[in-house]
């Protein structure tokens, strides 16, 4: 219990080569990766995307927390494949046709991720077929992003191709509104990326 | 008489929406043309003056110039704000080498064009002000905004490194800007608003004041705008030791100008996106009241959109924004 709480605060506080080196020295001890990933590191993501949403942290401590969790998920994702644990869910997430921006598209990722989704990144500029190409690969969320207010639009492309397929899709993005989500029909609309974990959250009916 | 005391003793409160793209549903283009051309950037905004005969004309915030000048790669297309494209910093052994350019050369000079041919056809009583970014989020182009955050946490001596060069850059462009005619520049620093209160004071205000020590007398002033922060960074803010901000929708503007002293103007912070473009002509009215009536007890208010409004806002909404009565 203590080590997962030093990986716990090590993640809060960004610390990636500690990170690196206590989930190593736990995996080495015979420790359970899943009891690595649920008691340590997905909640110290879950405390920071809380603390941000309390501003009590702001953007790049979360950022940095979000790679030095990432560094501790690259030692334990190898393990806990062989061990058959499954992720809360599975999504996948892009910056919408025409839009090169990755800011808050990358960041709502890393917290979904830290959260405990397995997330499947198409990147930046996807068109309906590359949002396919998630749901392809075991989505069942798309999670749509847009800086630009002419790409925004292609939002309500994507919300009414997959509105007949059954598959949620949920948006965000500077530009982009609670209004603007009920006018396009999507299943949610998160402003920032700790709100996009609580959306996915309740729309799964998961809690980690 | 200068803007800020213009305004202070206005008998209303003054609106000074960020709106140059919008002039382009008036004056016909794209804002390709009107990022390259000076002479077409004057004629939409003219055409916005000739039609709400506002005492305030700004250049077009085109926050990727002085990026560019640096060298970093832009994205152009006919109807978005032109933006960079990848990073052109990764490490701190590039900041160290990087050389500040002159800033007279690329396409900050269709702004100061633009700005100067502004000035030489202003009357008594009108303000003109050039656009340009801050110094954190210039620094941030440069190196990627996600990264440069998590090195100014990581690495704070690379950080302040980066951030020592944009000032230079920008004391240097604000400068052509004051030196061509303007009245005042509106400095937008949104990364900064993503930093903590203490981060934002630190990578930021020190250098807005630092910047507004070399350009500020009285006549020319500074308009720093931050559409990133929220009323915990109002002290932080402050701390740039200018007199006049202009805020974005996270801010609680009514909160801010009741908790300023009276002679430090706030202005914002109607959402471009929600009221000017997707929202109803009468939803932007009755916003643009409400503000004006939670205000109306303070002359240090200038009523505004949060940010810059994009080319597709309706011009019935602007209309209407102007149109607001207390």
């Amino acid at each position: 219990m203590a080590e997962l709480q030093k990986i716990k605060e090590a993640i809060m506080g960004g610390k990636r080569e500690e990170v690196s080196r206590l989930v190593q020295a736990a995996l080495t001890a015979g420790d359970s990766p899943v009891e690595i990933l649920e008691g340590g590191m997905i909640p110290a993501m879950r405390e920071i995307g809380d603390k941000f949403s309390r501003n009590e942290v702001y953007v790049p401590q979360m950022l940095i927390a979000a790679r030095a969790m990432q560094a501790g998920l690259a030692l334990v994702e190898p393990v806990l494949a062989q061990t058959g644990h499954q992720p809360l869910g599975k999504l996948c997430i892009g910056t919408v046709k025409g839009d090169l921006h990755d800011i808050g598209k990358n960041l709502v990722a890393i917290m979904l991720k830290g959260a405990g989704y397995e997330v499947v990144d198409l990147g930046v500029n996807c068109d309906i077929n590359k949002y396919e190409e998630g749901i392809k690969q075991g989505a069942n969320v798309v999670v749509c992003s847009a800086l630009l207010t002419t790409t925004m639009p292609y939002m309500k492309d994507v919300v009414e191709h997959f509105k007949s397929k059954g598959v949620k899709v949920i948006i965000g993005g500077a530009p982009v509104t609670q209004n603007y989500a009920d006018q396009i029909g999507a299943d949610g609309y998160s402003e920032d990326a700790n709100g996009a974990v609580k959306l996915v959250d309740r729309l799964l009916g998961k809690t980690a | 008489m200068n803007i800020i005391d213009f305004i202070l003793r206005s008998s209303e409160t003054q609106r000074l929406p960020v709106a140059v793209y919008p002039g382009l549903l008036l004056s016909g283009g794209t804002v390709r043309e009107i990022t390259s051309d000076w002479a077409l950037q004057l004629k939409a905004i003219k055409a916005l003056q000739a039609r709400y005969k506002s005492p305030f004309a700004l250049t077009a915030m085109d926050l990727s110039v002085e990026a560019e000048n640096f060298g970093a790669k832009v994205l152009f297309s006919e109807n978005e704000v032109p933006t960079i494209d990848g990073r052109l910093l990764t490490n701190a052994e590039d900041i160290e080498k990087i050389k500040v350019p002159s800033p007279d050369k690329g396409r900050g000079i269709v702004q100061i064009k633009t700005l100067e041919a502004l000035a030489k056809e202003k009357k008594s009583d009108e303000f003109i002000l050039g656009g340009l970014i801050g110094p954190y989020s210039l620094a941030g182009r440069l190196f990627g905004i996600s990264e440069f955050m998590e090195i100014t946490l990581l690495e704070p001596e690379a950080a302040h490194c980066l951030i020592k060069k944009a000032v230079e850059h920008q004391i240097k462009y604000a400068k052509m800007f004051k030196e061509a005619g303007a009245d005042a520049v509106f400095m937008a620093e949104p990364a900064a608003g993503l930093l903590w209160p203490e981060g934002l004071r630190d990578f930021s205000s020190v250098y807005v004041k630092e910047i507004a020590a070399e350009l500020e007398d009285e006549n020319f002033k500074i308009i720093l705008h931050n559409c990133g922060c929220t009323i915990e960074h109002l002290d932080a803010v402050l701390a740039s030791g200018i007199s006049f901000f202009h805020f974005g929708k996270p801010t609680d503007v009514v909160k801010a100008v009741h908790t300023v002293p009276d002679n430090i103007i706030i202005a914002g912070n109607l959402d471009p996106m929600e009221m000017f473009v997707q929202a109803s002509v009468e939803e932007m009215k009755s916003k643009a009241e409400e503000l004006l009536s939670q205000t109306a007890d303070k002359r240090n208010f200038v009523l505004s959109s949060g940010c810059d409004i994009p080319p597709n806002a309706k011009l019935a909404n602007l209309d209407a924004f102007y149109a607001a009565e207390l």
